[in-house]
């Protein structure tokens, strides 16, 4: 039964609070627009929840994000498949647990299919793009290479990086020289963790728990960021562990409200005159395929039927190096460069696109160390000794090409803590993706032993450990092709938008989290200028 | 004097309610070494400065991580956390007190350890010599990772009906324990700073970080224990 005690009525809602809602609800009180933003998760205080200085420190670090009900976040997947769906909920998304590697996507990843003759074009270009990166850039405070340490592959900028980049940590120094000595270019990653102080926050000092959620605060997470910038508009209210269960629809045809459930249970709707989805590219073709309604008995906005279609990831391979010499990984930002040389398509290659390697040296602390050891007794202890401090990771991002048969869908049995449907995932790698990531395997191998390793482990395909889940409501100009339009509002509802990595048509090669900003701030300003033209 | 009867009943009753239901059809049934073996532990005196663990739980409770963490030429061990007066087990008994239910499997698979060693070599596991010690843990590890080994059909179909004949012999409980058992003792001896002066680690990271320069840190002073990182 619905609350209606705590019904009311607002310019837009946004659902989620990551890096596509938390921006949005920013951009959009800052220009007048009431909003009120239903997040998933719980609030997160830094200083108060993440681990700090203890003996503990270990102890505490692997259950940050961790839901107080584990039925929260069930997925299931095909039989006999393996898949890790690693996103975090909470006001901030995903950000709390990102690193903060924000390159930005290629000119030729908005135009797949003419260079390429694969996927599809996005109907916008880097160029219209262009100014927003560099917006959300200096509200984060990026830090990140210029003049002679640059990176050759990185894409016109119209302005530096606002901080200095971080310095090379051991690890990234060894790897480098593999990488210079194979004529690689290995450069710092612009990182959404200022070199200075920025905007009241602190500089990094370099403590290598980013993953973790940094404790004081220098990590741009959305939730430091772009939340408190929204707070103090006056005109968007964050309601923390309020989880959407359904967007309703008025009789013409437009989103009317949303319905959700508080931290108890109980159910309460709001109306808005535009709602944005901003759930990520699992939750928002979740909610949108629960909203049934006799318009769209197959789910919201999905007249096209693709909502939840082409459920795109990044190819992740991690490869280990043990070396001689110590490298103390844990010091200094977990990621420590990256390589974009194999990025282009290639005719050297027999696939199409290619892929972004970045070292990332992540949880390298004893405890977490000693549980990647399997094993006991002396034999344990001889190979803690031998690889604690001495080994160093390098992952790939490899583009996976978007196919109509990786999708989301509702799981008709299996249902979450508030007993709504869990969602069910595919994602098989297609036949350019496996020729991919036989290349990946066998280039990182050699970066390593170039770089000095003794011995290469791990090295192997590990679906969805990448955590970067795109194109499941992609855009378009095309209605029967594309789940919404160059504005990211959907093609079916004029007042629903979506606000997330969803929309993206391709996946390019960069951590996603910037772009989606970057769109979320332009997805904004269409919103914004069509309460102006009295549209919404 | 405490005794341990009133202790484990309880953590049974907390296992039935909130374990799952693999764990509690497990302690539902108690083959007869089980059953005798706890009816002997009511009568058992708490160890020293224990709360839950008997004296006789606590000893082998720390024979056999000793094992797993052993004190030797290339760096200290479990044994060294004791010297330096940080024992085994009450660490795990305060690692127990968030996951009430675990005190039941320690307990059951404790007691299925003894019986595994009297049933070897006719003594209790702490009266073997290492080399027997050893060689009983390597066999319950075995055991264990063969149960959940990915199989086909068939294997799977001989592993449970293997795993049921040791719920009756009363070896299961050990099995289970084990894995169990390696976590624990490794999680206490990697966040303590005995292990981080052998390993050469600086940490924890927080609140300094390593800039500006990721300059080497000393090791500072805790626990007891006082090292650079020597290098």
């Amino acid at each position: 039964m619905i609350d209606s005690a705590r019904n009311d009525i607002v310019d837009v809602v946004v659902i989620g609070s990551g890096a596509g809602g938390g921006v949005i609800a920013k951009e959009l009180g800052e220009a007048g627009v009431s909003v009120v933003v239903l997040e998933a998760g719980r609030r997160f205080e830094p200083r108060v929840d993440y681990p700090g200085e203890a003996t503990q420190f270990e102890l505490g670090a692997t259950t940050v994000f961790a839901a107080d009900d584990a039925r929260r976040d069930r997925f299931t997947t095909p039989p006999g498949t393996w898949y890790a769906l690693n996103r975090a909920k909470g006001v901030g998304g995903s950000t709390l647990r990102y690193l903060g590697i924000s390159p930005r996507l290629h000119q030729s990843d908005f135009r797949v299919r003419t260079e390429d003759g694969v996927a599809d074009d996005w109907p916008i270009r880097y160029e219209d793009l262009e100014p927003y990166y560099t917006k959300v850039e200096y509200e984060l405070g990026m830090s990140g290479p210029g003049g002679a340490e640059a990176n050759p592959f990185e894409p016109p900028r119209s302005q530096p990086y606002p901080t200095p980049p971080h310095p090379f940590t051991k690890a990234s120094r060894a790897i480098k020289r593999g990488a210079d000595r194979l004529g690689l270019h290995l450069v710092r990653e612009p990182l959404a963790i200022p070199t200075r102080n920025w905007n009241g926050r602190p500089a990094c000092v370099g403590a290598g728990a980013c993953h973790l959620g940094c404790s004081i605060g220098a990590k741009s997470s959305i939730d430091v960021t772009y939340v408190p910038r929204a707070l103090a508009s006056g005109r968007v209210e964050i309601r923390a562990q309020c989880m959407a269960r359904e967007i309703t629809l008025d009789k013409n045809g437009r989103a009317r409200s949303v319905v959700y459930f508080d931290h108890d249970g109980r159910e309460h709707e709001i109306a808005a005159r535009a709602i944005v989805v901003a759930g990520g590219a699992v939750e928002t073709p979740r909610l949108l395929l629960m909203s049934t309604s006799s318009r769209f008995p197959r789910g919201l906005a999905n007249s096209s039927g693709l909502v939840g279609r082409y459920f795109t990831e990044h190819l992740s391979v991690f490869t280990f190096g043990l070396f001689a010499e110590r490298l103390d990984p844990w010091r200094g930002t977990p990621s420590g460069g990256i390589i974009q040389d194999y990025c282009a398509t290639s005719a050297r290659n027999d696939f199409v696109r290619g892929w972004a390697t970045v070292v990332t040296s992540v949880s390298h602390w004893p405890w977490h160390v000693a549980q990647r050891i399997s094993g006991w007794g002396v034999e344990h202890k001889r190979r803690m000794q031998q690889i604690f401090g001495h080994f160093a990771v390098v992952c790939s991002n490899g583009e996976q090409l978007p196919d109509l048969d990786n999708r989301v869908t509702l799981n008709p049995v299996v249902k979450d803590n508030f007993g709504l449907p869990v969602p069910h995932l595919v994602n098989r790698p297609s036949d350019n993706d496996r020729a991919m990531l036989q290349a990946i395997v066998a280039r990182q191998t050699e970066l390593l032993e170039a770089a000095g390793a003794t011995e290469v482990w791990g090295n192997t395909h590990l679906p969805g450990m990448a955590s970067h889940y795109t194109a499941t409501c992609r855009m378009g100009v095309d209605p029967g092709t594309s789940v919404v339009d160059p504005s990211c509002r959907t093609h079916d509802v004029p007042n629903l938008f979506i606000g997330d990595g969803s929309v993206w048509v391709t996946s390019g090669t960069a951590n996603p989290a910037l772009t989606i900003s970057a769109l979320a701030v332009r997805t904004a300003e269409g919103i914004v200028a069509s309460f102006t033209r009295r549209e919404l | 004097m405490k005794h341990a009867g009133s202790v484990v009943r309880h953590s049974l009753g907390l296992l039935r309610e909130r374990a799952p239901r693999a764990m509690v059809r497990a302690a539902g049934w108690l083959s007869p070494a089980q059953r005798s073996a706890l009816r002997r532990r009511e009568r058992e005196a708490l160890g020293e400065g224990l709360g839950y663990f008997t004296a006789r739980e606590g000893a082998l409770l720390s024979a056999v991580a000793e094992l797993i963490v052993p004190s030797d030429e290339s760096g200290p061990g479990i044994r060294d956390l004791l010297r330096a007066g940080r024992p085994i087990a009450p660490a795990i008994e305060r690692q127990l007190r968030s996951a009430p239910a675990a005190g039941a499997l320690y307990t059951r698979g404790l007691a299925a350890l003894d019986h595994l060693a009297r049933r070897t070599f006719g003594a209790e596991f702490v009266k073997l010599s290492t080399q027997q010690q050893i060689m009983l843990l390597g066999q319950v590890d075995h055991m264990g990772r063969a149960w959940s080994a990915d199989a086909g059909l068939a294997a799977k179909l001989r592993n449970r009906t293997i795993a049921l004949y040791h719920q009756w012999t009363g070896v299961a409980p050990a099995v289970e324990l084990f894995p169990v058992l390696v976590h624990d003792v490794m999680r206490t001896f990697y966040v303590d700073p005995a292990s981080w002066a052998w390993l050469a680690y600086d940490g924890p990271p927080l609140p300094h970080g390593y800039y500006p320069d990721l300059r080497e840190r000393p090791v500072r002073e805790q626990g007891g224990h006082r090292s650079a990182v020597a290098r």
